[in-house]
């Protein structure tokens, strides 16, 4: 646990004339759990797009394991293979529920054996192995939820980077999807970035808070330190529910 | 009543003739869908994914192709074929080769334009899912057609639907001439024309079971691959 695993500096992001995002310098490192907080349109989900490849910057830089991150094809496909991200908005692929985690273990062209091993071992951390035949389309949003997880655990990413994974879902799927998180952080030591609403969730399950507002970062540190004694006013403002958003 | 016990009557009878006119319907139609397929879904998925200048005057050009006039179609591949034109010295004028390379005409069009607009109405969250999943661009194209597959299923039927049903093309091309070109098409002309109308009524009954027959095995198919298109999103 340490290393910097993405370094973040005068990062731009501009639709036409207007700036989504600017942070002048952001570090997360590897093996942690960050929660990313912030209002609505504060640029949360423009950042995980970012840093995982799905959109490029206007300007500045993002090294990724010191590396910079890449849009040539062959280096991109290599970084984009090290993280995964899940989205609020699950797409289930029409197929079974195994078919659907075993995907990027075949694009990764491990061989059909492992790949089902894996797979069913990944559905049965999350508690859906007895639906593996299921078609996928016919789960509702928790279990879709919790099958995007083990489709995105499944790869063993160096970082799974998740917006809103607990938007409209049922309780039971949340402490599935928490207790989840914390042991593939805690057994495999992989990174979590967060996004979420979830005030009480970031507080349960991440170790730092990265805190945006209108596109930049406002604060960054512990956790505990951000909900107890933030420097910023606007982040204590936020934390203590009083940002309308 | 009349045209359905004469359906039965042509059926039974014993008379080769009406088997030899159904074998070859069925399989000029399904030949030339076929390579309207080979053709269709790869350019079709092409454009669907693709954004490059002039695209948009290819689309209109190609919905513009999606219906062209049978007659037109059989007159390029007449002038095509016939003794003068380019491909004369292949002697295909009035063969099924012709008819095939008709049917081509007027059915990849239809499969290639009904691909791209399945392929391009994907939502763009399935391509973002299958690259965040550690997809190569190529792999996440993949994945965009195998879910359009049923809507490309439609446009193959369509194209079917087309191939199966049509008569100017086929009537120009290949001639209907007896045991060689004359397909249920032609033949529910030439019997309209002799003025046998239970004939001609009970060929078109025939046809619409074949292509009834057909399109559920085609869809039987899809099914089998697709579970439709229930809710994608949760």
């Amino acid at each position: 646990m340490g290393a910097e695993i993405f370094t973040i500096n005068n990062v731009v992001k501009q639709y036409g004339d207007k700036e989504i995002l600017n942070i002048k310098s952001l570090n997360i490192k590897e093996g942690k759990i960050y929660a990313v907080l912030g209002p609505n349109g504060s640029g949360k989900s423009t950042l995980l797009r970012i840093l995982n490849l799905l959109e490029s910057p206007s300007a500045g830089e993002i090294r990724f394991l010191g590396q910079l991150l890449s849009f040539e094809k062959g280096l991109m496909l290599k970084q984009q293979r090290q993280m995964v991200m899940v989205t609020q908005r699950t797409v289930m692929f029409s197929t079974t529920v195994l078919a659907n985690v075993m995907y990027g273990l075949k694009w990764r062209k491990l061989g059909q054996v492992q790949a089902r091993e894996r797979a069913l071992e990944a559905l049965r951390l999350v508690g859906m192995e007895e639906m593996a035949q299921r078609h996928a389309r016919t789960l509702s949003g928790g279990e879709a939820q919790r099958v995007a997880l083990a489709r995105a655990i499944v790869l063993k990413p160096r970082v799974i980077m998740l917006d809103e994974p607990t938007a409209n879902v049922d309780p039971n799927s949340v402490v599935i999807i928490e207790d989840l998180i914390r042991r593939v952080n805690r057994d495999l030591g992989t990174t979590v970035i967060i996004v979420t609403h979830n005030l009480f969730q970031a507080r349960r399950i991440s170790n730092e808070i990265i805190f945006l507002n209108q596109g930049q970062l406002i604060e960054q540190g512990e956790t505990e330190n951000i909900f107890t004694s933030a420097a910023d006013s606007r982040t204590r403002q936020f934390m203590a529910g009083e940002m309308v958003y | 009543m009349q045209g359905i016990r004469q359906v039965f009557e042509l059926l039974v009878s014993g008379n080769n003739e009406i088997y030899e006119i159904i074998f070859l319907s069925l399989r000029v139609s399904l030949l030339a869908v076929f390579i309207g397929m080979l053709l269709g879904i790869p350019v079709g998925s092409f454009l669907g994914l693709t954004n490059f200048p002039g695209k948009r005057l290819l689309t209109n050009f190609l919905y513009t192709l999606m219906g062209l006039p049978p007659v037109i179609a059989g007159l390029i591949v007449y002038l095509l074929l016939s003794r003068s034109g380019p491909f004369g010295s292949q002697q295909l004028l009035f063969t099924p080769t012709a008819m095939v390379i008709a049917q081509v005409l007027l059915v990849t069009p239809i499969i290639t334009g009904l691909t791209m607009a399945a392929v391009a109405g994907k939502d763009r969250d399935i391509t973002e899912t299958a690259i965040t999943l550690g997809a190569t661009r190529a792999q996440a194209a993949w994945i965009i057609i195998k879910e359009a597959r049923g809507t490309i299923l439609v446009g193959v039927i369509t194209g079917f639907g087309r191939a199966i049903a049509e008569v100017g093309a086929v009537m120009m091309v290949g001639g209907n001439i007896l045991h060689q070109t004359r397909v249920m098409t032609t033949a529910i002309v030439l019997q309209t024309r002799q003025g046998n109308n239970d004939t001609a009524l009970a060929l078109g009954i025939i046809l619409l079971g074949i292509s009834f027959i057909i399109n559920g095995l085609i869809v039987t198919k899809g099914r089998e691959n697709s579970v439709g298109s229930r809710n994608i999103y949760h």
